[in-house]
């Protein structure tokens, strides 16, 4: 459903992502974990075609996303971390206008909306302007106009930022039953708990570089420590677990 | 009191330091050549502006002290009453500004919150902020009068003559600068966050309507006077009375030019006590209000749900192309932008006020060139004007109103022509429907015969499609979407380029129009015909310089990375 073949990134002497290669199938939900910096949004950004790789190729439902990115794009569902939204348009309009975008059809469009605006608690408040939306309330537009078009594969820049626990909990039961529908979800998130519960696999990249690919246990395995958390084995692949970072900060 | 004062200077050395440090990291440390050049060639052209006022300023001094007779003798209460009207007017600015500022601050930036959290009190802050903005004044001011300043010290042969000035320029703005922003922190509670920008809008209609009201009841120059007298200064009793500081300062300047130490220092002292007094009281009251809670003040009362009878229906909604729906989007973001509005809406005010003021002396004018050619273009400069500034407003600024948001269209499958394609519908429709209008009724209006009124009013509307395209093209090369405030959402250098492309434009339609019928007069040939072949291929060259502009814009926004 989703590859990625020696994908690169290089900013000048800076290389965001290096040589990253990635496969994730149908029905997968995958966690993309990786420090601050790491090169989690690059990668994300040029898999759904927002970034050009310096180097690689990507492909999402089989379209390469170089060379047919509006086939590529039609299958993609996208959420960044910080969603900008048109603040003049109210949710509504704001769903209307992104299905118009994805050509979503006109006889299920409109149940679509309402299904969304519903499930994500939002239809009471469909009819105000975004500008006066909290962040986990955009967030949710967000989701919902990526959600709408009925996308192959979800891309998820830490969703639940800004999201109440029940909201976030709401998300949850929403992305595993995309994927239960035999479609992809591609996650990224700092929230260690979130990605042990909910992925099938998860690949840690660490300084650009792809360091881990696998299923907890085969992580676990990869570290040669059985019953470790997942925080446990993510300090451990990117090197902070014993270090003591905050002793110089402490007093004497 | 003596600790809050030296906290509050403290934070704003603070707060100025790092202001400086981001300015050298935007220019010096910025190693873009553009940037430095235009740093260079900016600090020449102020070294040259410097240069030339304190010249002219010397010769004026000098012309005066020559020729008595031919300039008259300024005495001292005229010397109180043009400092008077000088500060009334600075003063109006200043607070106009820090209404701003603040508005801008409480509600748009958010930064404060950054600086809310820092162990210094609320009202330690605020005041930093004010002080901050008072030395950005101060500079600004220093900017415009330092070499005036320094060739009066010149003239006058009393070198502490500019730094007495430099002390009052940096003193008298406090009391302003502090009352519009606890003002502004008493309303701000009744302001939405959302409709900020409206409100700073309103904030600039109103001080334009001031300034112009203003001027047109106190300047001499718009008051009847006998022919052949020479206009006085205005009359601004508020500039002169010993009663309020616009009087303490211009007292204290006058002591300071005629020389009188005690004027200098009693009117400057009071100037100085009460600014302190200000600062101390005003700093406490706006710790007060804001601690009272303008956060959780008005956020607005949610719209009536209109939306909801249209979902409640079982009406099929109509598939719309993506360029439709940017359309319709970008027409809904605009006509909800009060501000953006305002400023569309203003040049055609000015247009009306001037038409309404001289309408029948620009008419009469018009006679001379009979009922030809001539007076149908003529017929049409009126809409150019306005065109030029309404296909900025909507053209140059199409792309970029997508902002941080572009994100919603470059990850949708859809191609960057349709984006542009939308876009030059956007620009282009309302700016043919506003020339139609005008340009039928300018031609209405000045009567010329019906085949040159047709050809003039074709030519424009040409013009106004190509032109709103060009400037989308334009604006989708310049655009840049990393930016939260619109103001910036063009590149400054990329914007002066656009302008003058779009004023060459104009330019070589005009020539194209006019060669035509030059050469008809020389050789007597038919002029329509001529005329007709001339807006022909002015109507070309329009077009075609559209599409050039549109390819090259289509090319840099594939390029695009978010």
């Amino acid at each position: 459903m989703l590859a990625a073949a020696g994908l690169t990134k290089r900013y000048g002497p800076l290389t965001a992502v290096d040589h990253l290669d990635l496969s994730v199938g149908p029905g997968e939900l995958f966690g993309f974990l990786g420090p601050n910096g790491a090169g989690k949004t690059t990668t994300i950004k040029m898999l759904v075609g927002l970034l050009r790789p310096t180097a690689g190729t990507a492909s999402v439902a089989g379209f390469d996303l170089a060379q047919d990115p509006e086939a590529a794009k039609r299958r993609i569902g996208y959420v960044p971390d910080a969603a900008f939204l048109y603040e003049k348009l109210t949710a509504r309009e704001f769903l209307e206008f992104s299905a118009d975008l994805y050509q979503v059809p006109p006889e299920s469009r409109k149940k679509r909306i309402e299904t969304y605006l519903q499930l994500f608690q939002l239809r009471d408040r469909a009819s105000d302007l975004l500008a006066g939306y909290s962040r986990g309330m955009r967030q949710k537009v967000a989701l919902a106009a990526a959600l709408l078009h009925d996308p192959q594969v979800l891309f998820l820049d830490e969703p639940t930022v800004g999201l109440d626990p029940r909201s976030a909990r709401q998300m949850k039961n929403i992305l595993l039953d995309f994927c239960r529908e035999g479609k992809t979800v591609f996650l990224s998130t700092h929230i260690l708990e979130i990605a042990e519960q909910m992925c099938t696999r998860i690949g840690i990249i660490d300084h650009g570089k792809l360091i881990a690919v696998g299923t907890l246990d085969e992580l676990r395995q990869m570290v040669s420590a059985d019953g470790q958390s997942l925080e446990q084995i993510f300090l451990q692949l990117t090197g902070s677990q014993d270090e003591d970072v905050a002793a110089p900060l402490v007093e004497p | 009191m003596t600790r809050s004062l030296s906290d509050a200077f403290r934070f704003a050395a603070i707060l100025s330091a790092a202001q400086l440090r981001m300015f050298i990291n935007q220019t010096l440390r910025s190693r873009e050549p553009m940037r430095l050049v235009l740093l260079v060639l900016g600090g020449l052209f102020v070294l040259f502006l410097w240069i030339q006022e304190l010249a002219g300023t010397l010769l004026a001094a000098e012309a005066s002290r020559r020729f008595p007779s031919r300039f008259g003798h300024i005495a001292s209460h005229d010397v109180l009453q043009i400092v008077g009207v000088a500060l009334v007017a600075y003063a109006v600015l200043l607070m106009f500004s820090s209404a701003l500022f603040s508005l801008n601050a409480l509600l748009l930036n958010p930064d404060l919150d950054l600086l809310l959290v820092t162990p210094w009190r609320v009202d330690t802050v605020l005041a930093a902020r004010m002080l901050n903005q008072i030395l950005r004044m101060v500079l600004l001011s220093l900017l415009f009068v330092l070499p005036l300043l320094c060739g009066l010290g010149i003239i006058l042969h009393q070198p502490l003559v500019p730094l007495a000035l430099i002390v009052l320029l940096a003193v008298f703005p406090v009391m302003f600068v502090i009352a519009a922003s606890v003002m502004v922190l008493a309303i701000v509670r009744f302001i939405p966050p959302s409709r900020a920008r409206e409100a700073m809008a309103a904030v600039g209609i109103v001080f334009a309507v001031v300034i112009n009201l203003a001027n047109f009841l106190l300047n001499p120059a718009f008051s009847s006077r006998p022919p052949g007298l020479r206009p006085g200064i205005p009359n601004l009793p508020l500039g002169t009375t010993p009663w309020l500081p616009f009087g303490w300062a211009g007292r204290a300047v006058t002591g300071v030019l005629s020389g009188d130490p005690w004027a200098t220092l009693g009117w400057g002292g009071l100037v100085v006590g009460v600014t302190l007094l200000v600062l101390v009281l005003g700093t406490r009251l706006s710790g007060v209000l804001y601690l009272s809670g303008w956060a959780q003040g008005a956020w607005g009362a949610p719209r009536p749900a209109r939306a909801l009878p249209s979902a409640a229906s079982d009406r099929t909604p109509r598939r719309r192309s993506p360029v439709v729906a940017l359309v319709l989007k970008d027409w809904r973001v605009r006509r909800r932008d009060v501000a953006q509005l305002t400023g569309l809406a203003m040049p055609f005010g000015f247009f009306l006020l001037v038409l309404a003021l001289n309408g029948p002396r620009l008419m009469s004018s018009l006679e001379p060139l009979g009922s030809g050619p001539l007076k149908a273009l003529t017929g049409i400069v009126p809409v150019l004007l306005i065109l030029l500034s309404l296909t900025t407003a909507l053209g140059l600024s199409a792309v970029s109103l997508e902002g941080r948001a572009i994100w919603v269209y470059a990850s949708s499958p859809n191609s960057m022509r349709s984006l542009l394609e939308a876009k030059c519908w956007a620009a282009a429709l309302p700016t043919i429907a506003v020339s139609l209008v005008m340009g039928t009724a300018l031609q209405v209006a000045i009567r010329p015969d019906l085949p040159w009124a047709v050809g003039a009013v074709t030519l424009l509307l040409v013009l106004s499609g190509a032109l709103a395209c060009v400037m989308v093209g334009l604006g989708g090369i310049v655009g840049r979407f990393d930016w939260t405030d619109a103001r910036r959402m063009v590149h400054p250098v990329g914007g002066l380029v656009a302008l003058l492309v779009q004023f060459g434009l104009i330019v070589a339609v005009a020539g194209l129009v006019l060669l035509p019928l030059l050469l008809a007069s020389i050789f007597h040939q038919s002029l329509l015909g001529l005329f007709l072949a001339g807006v022909l291929a002015a109507s070309l060259a329009a077009v075609v310089t559209a599409i050039v502009v549109l390819v090259l814009a289509e090319q840099r926004l594939r390029r695009l990375e978010i």
